[in-house]
């Protein structure tokens, strides 16, 4: 596995957090006017844990997932992912760093059409040279009820299974930190619930943390803090999942 | 490793499209490597004509224009001490029963060979000296000639020369040691010098007929003194033959210092002069470098065109996978990764092009090479050697050219690659908006871009400089594709709505909001149709103004000459008994003959143009010498001078200059020419600049009497007969034939026929061009096809949906081909304005600076209407597929393999 990064510096967030969020700012430029996303959004999420971040839209859950994520940078404040300040990064060391701490669960699967399920779930491992690629891949395919597919192009599966091989190449690489962004808008409800079953479960099991965003009231009662963005700021609920283990006490959103 | 591995299959899944491009790439190097290979062949053949009769010769002793005397050898050996001295007569035959054939004919004194052309006299030639100097018309040929030719020793060989048969017996066969040494040997007929001067009448002092050499041995007037035997074999020849009689072409020699070629020089009577031997070949590729470089122009539109397919592969590429790239992005791989990915990608498919490219130019060049041998042969000088020559060089170069264009076209597509949002951030209209606003900008980029090709083309800059301002053009013209395709789309949406309803609105509409692909695929066509639009109106404008010219210039209505071996090349010489009786010939009212002498050096002296001032110049020209009166004057026209200045000052020395001789040597009205005579070097002062499209070389025009004071009567090359009032030129053109039958081969033309032969000539010369043509069209078809093809498959998903929302398969189809048809149309109206610019460019530019020619510009309507109907016409063709796929795939399919 990847090198952790270093230890965390002074102004580092408490020791078992893996997302902090500080009084993030971010605006677009639309035409001469200036939109602003974010007007100070705080946010940490412990190890271990399930986010979950919801929203209307257009309210910016998908620039804050932009922003921990490291596609894209803050006009002002401090992004914190494990411990790696990713406002200090350059694009190309962002881009790294995504690749060996960060696991995506997308809408719309976006599994590679030209590679295998066996070789899009290893596709991270082969990027960051991992020396058991095949084995990983192997076992995660296993863990996700799909070792019999794991020759068949994404083509031939359906929308339930190609999220499934998501999951698995989301984490591979064992990131510390798994993003989804609405993993289940493209099933139907009870493939849904399934998807989340495998998700929550596979993160939690591994002592990964997971963020994800939801428009789906139903799945708050399965995590365990709800960001609520409103206004360009973060609010801070109790969700409804039982806490796998001791959390930081979670700070709420500045006002 | 991964991404690699998703490439491959990417590519192997979209078989059609990646052939396509790879037959792009494959084409564009084909044609540039063909041409080279063929431009370089027609070069080697220079040398290698040139080394197997100059041999290991290091210096050559060139006449005057009559040639070498004979007796020089003697002097040159006895008193320049030279011990390695060959005489040379060289000429062109043709071959009588293979009149296509033209073969060379080196008359050599067997025993001087061993230390010039080990071949013919060295050890172990086989060469029987005996046989070889008493068998009459006794000839070696290589074994390969022999071969083609069908003949073995013993057989004899018919040959045509000046109008005249001579027969030539194959008493050996030459066995080259070396593959060098067997091209340059190719189509070569050794003989002895005398029979090569009996041949080429240079068998009298100061006489001949018609023998060929640097100094330009042209035919030789009736002179005096020694006559030899007509007859080598009752020719007592001594040994060692101390000094052949008559005339030579030249004379070679082995010369070890400076010293010697001093103590040559001094030797040497009025007009000869001793050369280094390497200038023939220098000469010879001098002499094409214009006609050289038009190929070269030609071959590398190919591979613009080419580039643009390459670019459009790429774009193509990048583009359907966008979502693909944004997802590796948001997984974490690096834009410096996805950059060479796409570059990786396009240079794969560079490679295998280029592989294949290399392969088809070499096929393509072997029969290109005889089309350019057989031009140059045709117009400047007979090139023997007409096999290939593969040269590492031009195919190192076609495999730079096919995987540097593949870089180029790939580095924008992989720099959009690189620069695609994440997958969460993506937004798909985002990309087409900015490809949108960049329309204005790539406007203005491409008006610059017009602006410099105008200013380049301003300036005097050569041929070169001329190219580069096309280029400008090409470019600019490209790169204002995108905003004009815009325009034009947003106009053409109400006509075609009123027209084909809602499904002509969309089709229009589908042009605009994908410019990122439309346009370049209107682009491309547009630059390959306006290449032929270009090429096609210069050669229309030439041959037009040709035609004219020739209208204008053949005054008289009967043509008399001996059939010429090279079109350009005179040394054929009428009788001049016949001359004098065809002028006597009933119901003839005026003959105006004409001599012609091959001239080599010039010295331009004292003038008023120019700008230079006093300067010198050398090359070879011809001196046409007729009687000049002001009705000969008066069947030109003047580009400075006139008529009546000319025909006054004519009898007194003045000469007119051809246009093209005027712009080669930098000289006008006023100016002095210093011209080589057999009296030594003489001035004659310019009067006229008058217009000749039949000589790219350069003509002085010269009144006979001048002439007959400073050179050898070298006979009449023609002569041409005008018929009095009343007289029918058909019945004089039968009179003229019955007169010649049985007394000298000759042809007889009326007006009419000359005028018909010379446009033959012509056409042939463009053969070459047209092929090249031709072969620009084929690689602008395959690139719309695979452009439009890309197009059309990108668009799969937006087809589907339209099907699955309830468009009929006929609407789908009628959607795609209207589509296609109004891009297809676009780019057949852009080519129109582009394809004349350039044609503009290549007559007023191009022709101006590389021959010093004039030429009306003619546009063809059909020409213009072919190119739009064959733009129209690929762009249709290039739609049929797709249209027809889309229309008779299930919707479902096509919206899951999405």
């Amino acid at each position: 596995m990847p090198a952790r990064p270093a230890p965390p510096d002074a102004d580092a967030p408490a020791a078992d957090a893996v997302l902090d969020l500080r009084d993030v700012r971010k605006g677009y430029r639309e035409g001469d006017a200036t939109r602003d996303v974010l007007r100070g959004a705080s946010m940490r999420l412990g190890r271990g844990t399930v986010g979950a971040l919801v929203g209307r839209s257009g309210a910016g859950k998908s620039t804050v997932l932009n922003l921990i994520s490291g596609i894209d940078q803050p006009d002002d404040g401090a992004v914190v992912v494990d411990g790696q300040h990713l406002e200090r990064l350059s694009e190309r060391e962002r881009t790294l760093f995504r690749r060996r701490h960060i696991g995506f669960v997308f809408q719309f699967y976006n599994l590679v059409p030209t590679l295998t399920v066996a070789e899009n779930v290893r596709f991270l491992l082969d990027l960051n040279r991992a020396p058991d690629a095949e084995a990983r891949a192997a076992s995660l395919l296993a863990d996700v009820g799909l070792a019999d597919r794991a020759d068949a192009f994404p083509d031939r599966l359906s929308g339930g299974e190609q999220q499934r091989v998501a999951i698995a190449r989301a984490l591979a690489h064992d990131p510390a930190l798994v993003l989804a962004d609405e993993p289940t808008g493209d099933l139907d409800a009870r493939t849904g619930r399934q998807i989340l079953d495998l998700l929550e479960a596979m993160t939690r099991e591994r002592g990964r943390t997971l963020l994800m965003v939801t428009h789906d009231e139903n799945t708050l009662d399965r995590v365990d803090t709800v960001f609520r963005l409103a206004d360009g700021r973060l609010e801070r609920e109790e969700g409804g999942g039982k806490r796998q283990e001791c959390a930081p006490r979670p700070v709420a959103a500045r006002d | 490793m991964t991404l690699a591995l998703s490439s491959r299959r990417y590519l192997l899944r979209h078989p059609w499209l990646t052939a396509l491009s790879i037959l792009g790439v494959a084409l564009g190097v084909a044609v540039s490597v063909a041409v080279d290979l063929a431009n370089g062949s027609a070069l080697r053949a220079f040398e290698l004509s040139g080394e197997a009769v100059t041999g290991r010769a290091t210096h050559q002793v060139i006449g005057g224009p009559g040639g070498v005397p004979g007796a020089l050898v003697a002097r040159v050996r006895a008193e320049g001490g030279v011990a390695n001295v060959a005489p040379v007569v060289e000429g062109d035959a043709r071959v009588a029963r293979e009149r296509s054939r033209v073969v060379g004919v080196l008359g050599v004194d067997p025993f001087e060979e061993a230390a010039f052309r080990p071949f013919v006299g060295g050890p172990g030639s086989g060469l029987d000296a005996g046989l070889f100097l008493t068998v009459p018309g006794a000839a070696l040929v290589s074994e390969q000639t022999a071969a083609e030719l069908g003949l073995a020793v013993g057989d004899t060989l018919g040959l045509q020369i000046d109008g005249r048969s001579e027969v030539a017996h194959v008493i050996g066969l030459l066995q080259p040691g070396d593959d060098r040494s067997a091209s340059a040997l190719q189509n070569l007929l050794v003989v002895d010098v005398a029979t090569g001067q009996e041949w080429f009448g240079l068998e009298r002092d100061g006489a001949g007929r018609g023998g060929k050499g640097v100094g330009g041995a042209e035919p030789n007037g009736a002179g005096s003194a020694e006559v030899t035997s007509a007859n080598p074999s009752s020719s007592p020849i001594p040994y060692p033959s101390p000094a052949p009689a008559g005339r030579l072409s030249r004379i070679d020699l082995l010369l070890p210092d400076s010293a010697a070629v001093a103590r040559v020089a001094a030797l040497l009577p009025a007009g000869a002069e001793v050369r280094p031997a390497s200038t023939q070949a220098e000469t010879l590729a001098t002499m094409t470098e214009a006609f050289r470089l038009n190929l070269s122009a030609l071959s590398l539109l190919a591979l613009v065109v080419g580039l643009f397919l390459i670019y459009n592969t790429v774009t193509f590429a990048v583009v359907q996978r966008r979502r693909v790239l944004g997802t590796y992005r948001a997984l974490g791989v690096t834009r410096g990764e996805v950059f060479r990915l796409v570059l990786v990608e396009a240079l794969v498919v560079g490679a295998v092009g280029t592989a294949l490219g290399l392969a088809l130019g070499v096929a393509l060049g072997s029969g290109l090479v005889r089309l350019v041998t057989q031009t140059i042969g045709d117009l400047y000088f007979v090139v023997r050697v007409r096999e290939l020559a593969l040269s590492p060089w031009a195919l190192a170069k076609g495999a730079v050219l096919g995987l540097g264009a593949t870089l180029v076209g790939a580095l924008r597509p992989g720099w959009e690659a690189a620069s695609v949002a994440p997958a969460s951030a993506l937004r798909r209209s985002t990309q087409e908006d900015r490809i949108g606003r960049g329309a204005g900008r790539l406007a203005l980029g491409g008006a610059a871009a017009l602006a410099s090709g105008g200013l380049v083309l301003l300036l005097p800059a050569g041929v070169v400089g001329a190219y580069a301002g096309m280029l400008g053009i090409l470019v600019g013209v490209a790169l204002l594709t995108p905003w004009l395709t815009r325009v034009y789309a947003a106009a053409a949406q109400p006509l075609m709505a009123r027209l084909m309803g809602p499904v002509g609105r969309m089709a229009a509409r589908g042009i605009a909001t994908s410019l990122s692909r439309t346009a370049v695929a209107v682009a491309a066509l547009t630059v390959a149709v306006a290449a032929t639009i270009g090429v096609a109106t210069m050669v229309s404008s030439f041959r037009t103004t040709v035609e004219d010219w020739l209208g204008s210039v053949l005054q008289s209505d009967v043509y008399v000459q001996p059939p010429a071996t090279v079109f350009r090349r005179g040394g054929a010489v009428l009788d001049p008994a016949l001359a004098r009786d065809l002028a006597a010939l009933p119901g003839v009212e005026r003959t105006d003959a004409i001599r012609i002498r091959t001239l080599d050096g010039l010295v331009r002296s004292g003038g008023n143009s120019g700008g230079a001032g006093d300067g010198s110049s050398a090359g070879r020209f011809d001196l046409v010498v007729s009687r000049i009166d002001a009705t000969r004057a008066g069947v030109n026209r003047y580009k400075e001078g006139s008529a009546e200045a000319f025909a006054a000052a004519a009898p007194g020395g003045a000469v007119a200059v051809s246009e093209p001789f005027a712009f080669r040597f930098g000289v006008g009205v006023g100016d002095t020419l210093r011209l080589p005579t057999d009296r030594g070097p003489r001035a004659y002062p310019v009067a006229a600049v008058y217009i000749d499209y039949g000589n790219d070389l350069g003509v002085v025009l010269m009144d006979e009497r001048p002439f007959l004071a400073a050179y050898d009567d070298p006979g009449y090359a023609g002569t041409a007969l005008t018929a009095a009032p009343g007289v029918d030129p058909d019945d004089l053109v039968a009179s003229a034939q019955a007169l010649a039958e049985g007394r000298q081969d000759v042809t007889v033309r009326s007006t009419r026929a000359l005028r018909q032969a010379s446009l033959d000539i012509f056409d042939q010369t463009f053969v070459v061009t047209s092929v090249l043509r031709l072969l620009a069209v084929g690689v602008a078809f395959v690139g719309v096809l695979s452009a439009l093809l890309a197009l059309q498959l990108e668009r799969r998903r937006e087809l589907a949906m339209l099907r699955a929302q309830g468009m009929t398969p006929g609407e789908l189809r009628k959607m795609v081909l209207a589509q296609t048809g109004l891009m297809g149309l676009w780019a057949g109206l852009l080519s129109v304005p582009l394809g004349l610019a350039l044609a503009a460019v290549l007559v007023f530019v191009v022709n101006v600076r590389s021959f010093g020619w004039t030429l009306a510009f003619v546009v063809s309507p059909s020409v213009l209407l072919q190119a739009v109907g064959l733009a129209v016409a690929a762009a249709l063709l290039a739609g049929a597929y797709p249209a027809w796929r889309m229309s008779t795939t299930s919707p479902a399919i096509a919206l899951r393999e999405e």
